[in-house]
C-alpha cells in the first residue's frame, strides 16, 4: 500500500547548517498495516510523515501509494489517497469555520469543487454519525464554530476528517502529544476504532515508546534518517519499553517519559 | 441646523447614488480581506481600470452591456495578476498590490487614449435599461441597487457550495486546505480575480453614472471600501456568511450617508481622504485597547 525507497532530503544543502533529514529511508507497508514510528529528537520522523504526505517533496528516491508514484506530487494532488491528523490541535480544522463545514471539506477531498451546495441533509445526518462515534457530543454541535471547542474536541474532528474518505494511508503525527492524558486516551481509542472498521493502512509517529508497542502491528525505529530497527508479529508482541532501551541505549528522556 | 438638514437633504440622493456604487468596490474588498486573508491594494487599479475599459468600448461604438461586460473582465485579469505575482514570487500581498496598480495606470491611460475620456452623448447602461427614466436619480440608484443585491446574492450562494468553502478553507487555514485535496492557486487566483471583476464593475457603473472616466479616479477608493466595510460590519456583523456578505453593501450605503452629512455641515471634499483614514484608523484601535482582536489585513 505504501511504498518508500531510499527515501534522501537534506535541508539547508550547502550552507553550514546542513541537516540530512533522509538518509535512503525504505520502508513497505501492506494493506491493513499500522507502523508506530519512534526515534528520538532529529531523527527525521516528522520529515517522513512530511514527505509521504506531500508538504515536503524528496532530493531523491520513491514514493508509492496504493500503486500510484506520488514522489513529485504536491500536497492537494495527493489528498485523495493520503490524510493526516496533525500535532497541532489548531492546524488541522479551520477554526473560523462550523464543524459542519469543516467535515463538507473533508468529504470532498480528492474531488473536483462542484458548484453544489455544502450542506445537505444527509450529508448533515452522515456527520452526526461519525461525530456521535466519538462520544464527545459534537454530534450535536455541526453548527458551531470550531474555534469553540477544546484542543481534544478539534483533534477528534481532525481525526474524524482525515477518516472520513478512507485514505489508502492515514498519518497520525503524535496527534495526541499535545493532550491531556484523559483526553488524549479518548483520540487513541478514536484513531483505534477508526484503523480497524475501515482496515486503514496507518503510520504513527510517536515520542510513547509504550504506545508504540502497545498499538499496530509493526514498529520502526528511526535514527539519523534511516531505519534502524523493525519488529512485527510475534517479535514486537514480545517487545517491552526496557528491552528497546537495552537494546538500542537509548538516552532520550523525551522518549520515555512521553 | 436647518440649513444643515436642507444641504444633506439635497445632497442624500446623489451620495446614495455613489454608495450603491461603491457597493461594488466594498465587496471587491471583502472578498481577498475577509475571505482569503490576502490584503490586497489591487482596487485602486482595477476601479478605474473598469472605468476605462467601459469608458473607451462605449466610445468605440460598443453597446453599454457589452462595455461593463469587458470592464468586469479587465477588472478580472487585474486581479489574477496580483494573485499569480504574489504565488509565483511570494512577494507581499500589499507589495504586488501596488505594483500591479502602479502600472495599471499607465494600462488605464493606454486603454482611454488620454487621461480622461467625456461620454455625454453616448448610451450608457442606464439608458438602455431604464428608457425613458434613465435621467431620474432615483431610478438609477435602483438599478444598480438591484444590481448589488444580484451580485452579493451570487456571491453568497457561491460562498454555500463545495467550492465556496474551498475559497474560505484557503483563507482560513491554508495548510489544512491543502491537506483537504484544495489547491492554494486556483482558489487564490479564482478570489482575487473575483475581487478585481467586482471593482471593476463598480468602475464601470460609476463611468457612465457621471459620463466620464478619469485615470485618477481610484485613488483613495481602497480606503473608502474598507471603511465601507468596517461600517456594513459593525452594523450588521460578520458571525454568518450572510452577514458578511450583506456588510459591504450595507457599510457602503451607509458611510456615504455619513460622508454626506460631513460635507453638510461645511467640510470640503479634499478633506475626506484624510477623514476616512482616520476613521479607519479608530475603528481599528477601538477593539485593540478594548482587548479584543478584530485584525483588519
Amino acid at each position: 500500500m505504501l511504498t518508500v525507497k531510499d527515501l534522501r532530503k537534506t535541508f539547508y544543502r550547502g550552507s553550514v547548517n546542513e541537516r540530512v533529514a533522509l538518509d535512503g529511508l525504505s520502508l513497505s507497508l501492506s494493506k491493513g498495516d499500522f507502523a508506530a514510528i519512534i526515534g528520538g529528537n532529529g531523527a527525521g520522523k516528522s520529515t517522513f510523515l512530511n514527505a509521504i504526505a506531500g508538504e515536503l517533496i524528496v532530493d531523491e528516491g520513491a514514493i508509492e501509494i496504493d500503486g500510484r508514484n506520488v514522489t513529485p506530487t504536491p500536497v492537494h494532488k495527493r489528498s485523495d489517497l493520503v490524510s493526516r491528523v496533525f500535532q497541532d490541535p489548531l492546524a488541522g480544522t479551520s477554526a473560523s469555520m462550523t464543524i459542519e463545514e469543516n467535515l463538507a471539506l473533508a468529504i470532498r477531498r480528492g474531488k473536483s469543487d462542484r458548484l453544489k451546495f455544502a450542506s445537505t441533509p444527509a450529508r448533515r445526518k452522515l456527520f452526526r454519525e461519525m461525530l456521535a462515534r466519538i462520544g464527545l457530543g459534537l454530534e450535536d454541535r455541526l453548527d458551531h464554530s470550531v474555534g469553540l471547542l477544546s484542543g481534544g474536541q478539534r483533534q477528534s474532528l481532525s481525526l474524524v476528517m482525515a477518516t472520513i474518505t478512507t485514505p489508502k494511508v492515514l498519518l497520525l503525527d503524535e496527534h495526541t502529544a499535545a493532550l491531556d492524558p484523559k483526553t488524549a486516551e479518548t483520540v487513541m481509542r478514536a484513531t483505534l476504532d477508526a484503523i480497524e472498521r475501515d482496515h486503514l493502512t496507518a503510520v504513527m509517529v510517536t515520542h510513547n515508546m509504550q504506545h508504540a508497542i502497545d498499538f499496530g502491528n509493526r514498529l520502526v525505529m528511526m535514527m539519523a534518517g534511516r531505519v534502524v530497527y523493525e519488529a512485527s508479529g510475534a517479535e514486537k508482541a514480545g517487545l517491552s519499553v526496557e528491552k528497546l532501551i537495552e537494546r538500542f541505549h537509548i538516552v532520550d528522556d523525551k522518549m520515555l517519559l512521553a | 441646523m436647518t440649513e444643515f438638514l436642507h444641504t444633506y437633504l439635497n445632497l442624500a440622493p446623489v451620495t446614495l447614488m455613489q454608495g450603491v456604487i461603491y457597493a461594488f468596490v466594498a465587496l471587491g474588498v471583502m472578498i481577498p480581506f475577509r475571505i482569503l486573508s490576502f490584503p490586497d491594494l489591487t482596487a485602486e487599479g482595477s476601479f478605474p481600470l473598469g472605468a476605462a475599459a467601459a469608458a473607451a468600448a462605449i466610445a468605440a461604438g460598443l453597446d453599454p452591456l457589452t462595455a461593463t461586460l469587458i470592464a468586469v473582465l479587465a477588472g478580472f485579469v487585474a486581479g489574477v495578476a496580483t494573485a499569480v505575482i504574489h504565488l509565483t514570487l511570494r512577494l507581499n500581498t500589499l507589495l504586488c498590490g501596488i505594483i500591479v496598480l502602479t502600472m495599471l495606470f499607465s494600462i488605464n491611460i493606454r486603454i482611454l487614449g488620454k487621461p480622461n475620456q467625456p461620454l455625454f452623448s453616448y448610451e450608457m447602461i442606464f439608458d438602455m435599461i431604464l428608457g425613458p427614466f434613465s435621467s431620474l436619480l432615483w431610478w438609477q440608484i435602483g438599478l444598480v441597487g438591484v444590481l448589488v443585491v444580484v451580485f452579493s446574492g451570487l456571491l453568497l450562494v457561491f460562498l454555500k457550495t463545495e467550492a465556496g468553502l474551498a475559497m474560505r478553507a484557503v483563507g482560513a487555514n491554508s495548510r489544512m486546505a491543502s491537506a483537504q485535496g484544495i489547491s492554494i492557486w486556483r482558489q487564490t487566483i479564482l478570489g482575487i480575480g473575483l475581487a478585481g471583476a467586482m471593482c471593476a464593475m463598480g468602475g464601470a457603473v460609476m463611468a457612465q453614472n457621471q459620463s466620464f472616466a478619469d485615470v485618477n479616479m481610484g485613488f483613495g477608493v481602497l480606503l473608502n471600501g474598507l471603511a465601507a466595510l468596517i461600517v456594513g460590519e459593525t452594523i450588521v456583523g460578520r458571525r454568518t456568511m450572510l452577514q458578511q456578505v450583506i456588510a459591504p453593501a450595507v457599510g457602503a450605503i451607509v458611510y456615504y450617508q455619513v460622508i454626506s452629512m460631513a460635507l453638510a455641515l461645511g467640510l470640503e471634499p479634499s478633506d475626506l481622504k484624510f477623514l476616512t483614514g482616520a476613521f479607519v484608523l479608530l475603528m481599528l484601535a477601538i477593539p485593540r485597547f478594548l482587548g479584543r482582536g478584530y485584525a483588519v489585513a
